[in-house]
């Protein structure tokens, strides 16, 4: 019985196996120019892959499509750096703003000056209680009250003047394009502005012989610096009566912020077949973009950055001194410190998972 | 020409397959291309750097006084190319960036400055973007592509589309309103620490029209423009 059943399958095999090899032979022909197709479809791609070849044909259009309004929903999760707004609390000290000290002018008030008129001008530009005051002015035991000239509390309608506010967390909303993660309040007064280029930033995949690849590089940034102007407070400010001089004492200059304008990718060279399974351009631009921004800071500081933004904050500075002042300025800059503080701005990741190995080597970390 | 004709029906069939095997084996490299990271990852990289080219120094004056770190996700780049755009390839990418507001602190001259009912009210320009950075932009979910992509050209088109896109949007967001404010407090307290006097900050008149500094507007890729209806295109 079991032969029997293997007998039979054995016929069924063969039957397929014949009838598949009609086929094929019925229709080599179509068969034929299909593996042709496929060899060189294969061949084709093989070729533009190879990425220092030059493409057919020219592209005439390139279309950056508006990202969905929903999509970047999924980030919501990663805005939690509203904490840093709650660093506003600079924003309060609006008491100062209640200058009403100033407004106490009970000298101009003395009872011999009956002279109302000559009272009330000079109030009232600020004062919201002339009015009153001038009535309460004729007799002379009210002046005694002279208290009621102080509902200067009026005065304290500058609450129309808080910006808070605007600066509270209802300013992060997410628009429906892009993401702020953050807005942040600064106080940077840049005084200095680099332009840096740097062409032939050569890097080569050495690793997988046969494949080995290649680009170079070329970019273009901006390093900026300048001091930051809210750490100057009235300790830092002295006069000097004699020589009618101010001295300022301030932050020394620092690199502000860096960026990269124009970074491009050029003469990508070997690794070019198929079975190299092609190159990985993008982490070698990003190596590429993290060395040449290293490189900018570098030669900006040594190029003389941090003077010129000392030298431009003491023109800058010292004509407001100046001109708010009528006094002359000398100003004075804090000892830097023996390295530069880099901002975040001015330090490109290199792409995860790779790290500096030697001199001029990088390795993937792992 | 008739000939051709002929021949190209008679073997209409033929031809279809062979498109059909040509489309298959290209598409197959494609897929290959894609997945060489998980095959074949990069285990080391040298790098031989050039000098720097210091272009120029300037001195400056400007008041930064709100920094907003921006960044886009799904800055999708499709290039468009050949018959029924069979060598056309697109890839999607992430933008990081920053957008600065500040004031032009080197317009601060006499003119601006006057003193009445004893404080000083200044008169300052009217804030602006001071600059825009893109810092790290990533991309990812590459297309299959039938011939050579230049994955670079397609990273500087979402930069430049990303970068105006931030200026904007950030406009939009009421970043020169906030500035406004920053600024207002922080001459107010710098005048009133350094005068004793109280400060009064007024703000010029901001035009209609925005006008961004130069790291706000993109490089546009050599031989590309952007046309009206905001589509890039190869001249």
């Amino acid at each position: 019985m079991g032969e029997r059943k293997q007998g039979e399958a054995v016929n069924v095999a063969g039957r397929v196996i014949d009838s598949a090899r009609e086929f094929i032979f019925r229709n080599w022909k179509d068969i034929r120019i299909l593996l042709l197709g496929l060899f060189f479809g294969a061949i084709l791609g093989a070729v533009f892959l190879q990425e220092g070849g030059r493409p057919l044909w020219d592209s005439p259009t390139a279309t950056p499509t508006q990202p969905a309004t929903s999509s970047p929903m999924p980030t919501y999760t990663t805005l939690p750096p509203l904490p840093t707004f709650t660093a506003l609390p600079s924003h309060t000290p609006f008491p100062t703003h209640t200058s009403l000290p100033t407004y106490t002018p009970p000298p101009t008030a003395t009872p011999t000056d009956t002279a109302t008129a000559t009272d009330t001008p000079t109030n009232t530009p600020t004062s919201t209680v002339t009015p009153s005051s001038t009535a309460t002015f004729t007799p002379y035991p009210t002046y005694t009250a002279l208290p009621s000239h102080t509902p200067l509390p009026t005065h304290t309608a500058l609450p129309t003047y808080t910006p808070p506010p605007t600066a509270t967390p209802t300013f992060t909303p997410i628009p429906p394009r892009a993401i702020s993660s953050s807005i942040r309040a600064e106080s940077k007064l840049i005084t200095a502005q680099m332009d840096l280029a740097h062409a032939d930033v050569s890097v080569r995949n050495p690793e997988s012989r046969a494949c080995a690849y290649s680009a170079k590089h070329v970019a273009k940034g901006v390093i900026e610096a300048g001091i930051e102007l809210s750490a100057i407070d009235e300790d830092n400010i002295q006069y000097h009566f004699i020589g009618n001089y101010y001295t300022l004492r301030v932050p020394a200059p620092a690199l502000s912020s860096c960026r990269i304008e124009y970074f491009r990718q050029y003469e990508q060279r070997g690794g070019g077949t198929a079975f190299c399974f092609a190159n990985n351009w993008q982490e070698m631009s990003d190596i590429g973009r993290h060395l040449s921004m290293k490189a900018f800071v570098q030669d900006a500081l040594e190029n003389g950055i941090l003077e010129k933004a000392e030298r431009q904050a003491t023109i800058v500075l010292g004509d407001l001194v100046r001109e708010l002042t009528g006094s002359n300025v000398h100003i004075e800059y804090e000892e830097a410190p023996e390295e530069a503080i880099i901002p975040s701005s001015c330090k490109l990741d290199p792409p995860s998972g790779w790290e500096k190995d030697s001199e001029e080597g990088w390795k993937r970390s792992s | 020409m008739i000939a051709a004709f002929k021949f190209i029906s008679r073997n209409i069939i033929s031809i279809l397959l062979l498109v059909v095997g040509i489309f298959i084996g290209g598409y197959f490299i494609g897929a290959v291309h894609n997945v060489r990271d998980l095959l074949f990852p990069e285990t080391a990289a040298y790098v031989r750097s050039p000098l720097t080219i210091v272009n120029g120094i300037h001195g400056i004056g400007q008041l930064v006084t709100v920094t907003s770190e921006v960044h886009k996700t799904d800055v999708e780049v499709e290039i468009k190319r050949g018959i029924f755009n069979i060598g056309g390839y697109r890839a999607n990418h992430i933008a990081i960036g920053a957008v600065e507001a500040g004031i032009d602190f080197d317009a601060i001259d006499e003119d601006s400055i006057r003193y009445e009912n004893d404080a000083y009210v200044l008169t300052l320009s009217a804030p602006v973007i001071t600059s825009c950075r893109i810092e790290h932009i990533d991309q990812n979910q590459y297309s299959f592509t039938l011939l050579r992509a230049d994955w670079d050209l397609v990273r500087q088109l979402a930069q430049a589309e990303a970068l105006e896109h931030f200026a904007q949007a950030m406009i939009e967001e009421g970043i020169l309103e906030r500035a406004e404010e920053e600024t207002a407090l922080r001459i107010g307290n710098f005048v009133r620490e350094l005068t004793g006097k109280s400060a009064q900050v007024e703000f010029a008149a901001r035009g209609s029209k925005i006008e961004l500094p130069l790291s706000c507007q993109p490089f546009e890729p050599s031989g590309w423009m952007k046309d009206e209806n905001g589509a890039w295109k190869k001249q």
